[in-house]
């Protein structure tokens, strides 16, 4: 009898068990939507997380957007899904994928997508595709222009290699004009374009992750570009490369400005130390004077080279900080900033306008010497810009959506890694997304 | 066998270049107060480096755009600096990474803040330069063309040779050699007790004006123009004591450069305070 309670018992156990795990085993149709490969290439990165995190989902058949995502606008695309007749889905997006479930939500409030995930989407549209995409095929690009302009300035600087970022940016932001259909396709992310004002916000639950680069350096061009090229959104190898070159050149320069400086020290009294002593000694003075002579020249010489090694080395750094201070300005509005700092005295500037050289140099030196007090530090004005956080494509006010069940800021991430669970903030958005932390609607079982 | 001879030559010059890497830094680092007898000539201090970039009128600060605007911020590093120069000719400049004492400090989110060097130190051994981290740990090694200083270096040496075979010079007698330049080719103008300068035409229509104190008896400063007579280039030097015994306290380095994106011509400049600055020779 009692092996009979217990076999019961047992028995029970093993049912109850066993329903569990098979509600546990339940799938989600999951809809993975990554936007055009310019801005989104890894999603597939994604999913790959998922699946090994071990949660369990079917998926929704995307071909062929995922070969050809810019072939047709972001509504065709919205009602071509729509068309597929599913329940119960729920859409994640990356980028422009995003827009398409928010369009195939807005285009059909039953389209079958139950919840909506948006992972560093252009839901108020982008401000940079103004820069990359101008309004007529025939007319270059603001960034296009810009680039030129510093492909010129790196053919003055020379032995500027700057690691062929400036080449890989130009490549980069060619490729969103590369043909009519494409420059068509991005101008759908301006702020203005009509897909963006009509889109409205979705009648679904959705979850917002917002990128943020967070670099107080603000070389997020530099690491950007690396990421586009970058298997898993590594975003070191320009930086490394080009910190590497220039901080050689400066070091080499500056080096080689302290040599030049000990040579002013020794150089002329040497060589006017040896005319005094040759006095007297005809041949001796002779040589002595052509010796002094030769040490001013080689010394002005050697000036003139150091000058150029320093500012070609500054050119050189010129280049990749106009680059990258230029694309936050296209990518974020930007607000002045007037500050005071304190400097060093500086010599008299009105001295240049003597039309005498010698007296311009007199002047200089007077100034130098006698103008400033040497540890007195003047109020120096200057004026900055602040930008508002962004992940290299969009700004933070471009990725958030009003209403959303949930909002997850991803610092130190820019667009291309927030397609990568292995970026810490992203993979905790997701599971905490897919674990039920913003609501049921988000759910993906393990 | 021309191979062969090249190969047994560098390796002979890699071991003398090696041998005389660990002698000068055997005898340099570390070594503020107590001068080495390997170093014929060290220099040491600590110097905060102030960068500030304008339109060299300042009327044209109006024509800047807001990428030009944006590429203007000042800067300041500090650095630690140990020169030592032995009696061959080799070199080793030590250079230490430091907080200034009033650094400049701009916020979160702000455009085109400057590179902040990556390395605790550098130290350059005849033009192979070494990068270390905080823990001292090399994490870099640079070739730059060691060849373009050591003429320089060598200069100096002899320069101080000849110092060092005659009596100091009094002004009067520094004052008297410059006129002897003056008449063989080297005009020198002297503006008054203490300046004097001199302009140096070349080749190319381009022109140098040197500046030289008579009191210290070295050139602090160079002007350089172009063919068209713009100032191109200028560094200014002050000093205290008499040469080669001075201490520096403050250098101004200027070149010009035209902004990227409005045209409008600006001025580089680079103020150098030094501090602890002490010179051996």
């Amino acid at each position: 009898m009692r092996s009979i309670t217990l076999l019961s018992a047992f028995t029970m156990a093993v049912i109850v068990l066993t329903g569990t795990l098979a509600q546990g085993q339940v799938s989600r149709e999951v809809l993975w939507l990554e936007g055009p490969g310019l801005t989104s290439l890894s999603w597939i990165r994604a999913e790959e997380a998922a699946k090994r995190r071990g949660y369990k989902y079917f998926r929704f058949d995307s071909n062929p957007y995922d070969w050809n995502t810019t072939s047709q606008s972001i509504p065709e695309w919205a009602e071509y899904f729509n068309s597929k007749g599913r329940t119960d889905v729920l859409g994640i997006g990356h980028d422009a994928g995003g827009l398409i479930l928010r369009k195939m939500n807005a285009l059909s409030p039953n389209s079958g997508l139950s919840a909506m995930i948006l992972d560093g989407v252009p839901n108020q549209g982008s401000r940079l595709m103004r820069s990359l995409v101008p309004n007529a095929p025939d007319l270059p690009s603001e960034a296009q222009v810009l680039i030129n302009k510093l492909l010129d300035l790196k053919t003055q600087a020379q032995g500027c290699n700057g690691c062929r970022m400036l080449e890989a940016v130009q490549r980069w932001i060619n490729s969103f004009i590369a043909s009519e259909r494409t420059r068509t396709y991005y101008s759908q992310m301006w702020p203005t374009s009509p897909l963006i004002q009509d889109l409205g916000l979705p009648t679904i639950p959705y979850a917002v992750i917002w990128g943020n680069e967070d670099e107080s350096d603000g070389l997020i061009l530099t690491r950007l570009v690396a990421s586009w090229g970058s298997v898993y959104g590594q975003d070191t190898e320009y930086l490394d490369c080009y910190r590497r070159e220039i901080a050689q050149r400066v070091r080499d320069a500056s080096d080689h400005a302290l040599v030049a400086l000990m040579q002013g020290v020794a150089g002329l009294a040497g060589s006017l130390a040896k005319i005094s002593t040759s006095k007297g000694d005809v041949g001796k003075i002779g040589e002595a004077i052509s010796g002094a002579i030769s040490t001013v020249a080689n010394g002005i010489r050697a000036r003139q080279t150091l000058d150029k090694e320093l500012r070609e080395a500054f050119e050189c750094e010129l280049i990749h900080q106009a680059l990258n201070a230029q694309w936050n300005l296209a990518v974020s509005p930007y607000s002045l900033v007037q500050d005071t700092i304190f400097i060093p005295c500086i010599p008299c500037d009105n001295c240049a306008d003597d039309p005498d050289p010698q007296v311009v140099g007199y002047c200089f030196s007077v100034c130098t010497a006698y103008g400033c007090q040497p540890l007195e530090l003047l109020a120096y004005p200057v004026e900055y810009y602040t930008f508002e956080p962004h992940d290299g494509l969009l700004t933070r006010s471009e990725q958030l959506l009003q209403g959303a069940a949930k909002t997850y800021e991803a610092r130190k991430v820019n667009h291309f890694q927030e397609q990568f669970w292995e970026y810490t903030p992203i993979g905790n958005a997701f599971q905490d997304l897919f674990n039920g932390g913003a609501g049921a609607a988000f759910v993906v079982p393990k | 066998m021309y191979g062969y001879s090249i190969s047994s030559k560098g390796v002979g010059n890699g071991i003398g270049h090696l041998f005389a890497l660990v002698l000068l830094l055997s005898a340099c680092r570390d070594n503020v107060t107590n001068p080495s007898t390997q170093c014929r000539v060290q220099m040491t201090y600590d110097a905060e480096v102030t960068t500030l970039i304008r339109p060299e009128k300042s009327s044209d600060a109006a024509l800047l755009s807001d990428l030009d605007r944006a590429l203007t911020l000042p800067k300041r590093e500090g650095e630690r600096v140990q020169l030592c120069i032995d009696a061959e000719g080799n070199y080793t400049i030590s250079t230490e990474y430091i907080t200034p004492e009033n650094p400049i400090e701009y916020p979160a989110y702000t455009v085109g803040v400057w590179l902040k060097p990556r390395y605790k130190r550098s130290v350059n051994v005849n033009g192979e330069i070494t990068y270390y981290n905080e823990a001292n740990e090399v994490v870099e090694v640079g070739y730059t063309d060691g060849d373009s200083h050591s003429g320089l270096v060598i200069g100096i040496l002899n320069s101080l040779n000849e110092l060092s075979k005659s009596a100091a010079l009094t002004d009067r007698e520094f004052a008297s050699a410059l006129d002897t330049l003056s008449a063989h080719g080297l005009p020198i103008t002297h503006h008054d007790d203490k300046i004097a300068t001199s302009r140096i035409s070349h080749a190319d229509g381009s022109f140098s004006v040197i500046v030289i104190d008579k009191k210290a008896r070295m050139q602090v400063g160079q002007l350089d123009y172009d063919a068209n007579g713009a100032l191109s280039t200028f560094y200014l030097l002050e000093v205290e004591g008499v040469a080669p015994k001075v201490l520096f306290k403050r250098w101004h380095r200027v070149f010009f450069f035209n902004a990227v994106d409005s045209n409008v011509r600006m001025k580089h400049e680079t103020i150098t305070k030094f501090k602890h600055f002490s010179l051996t020779i």
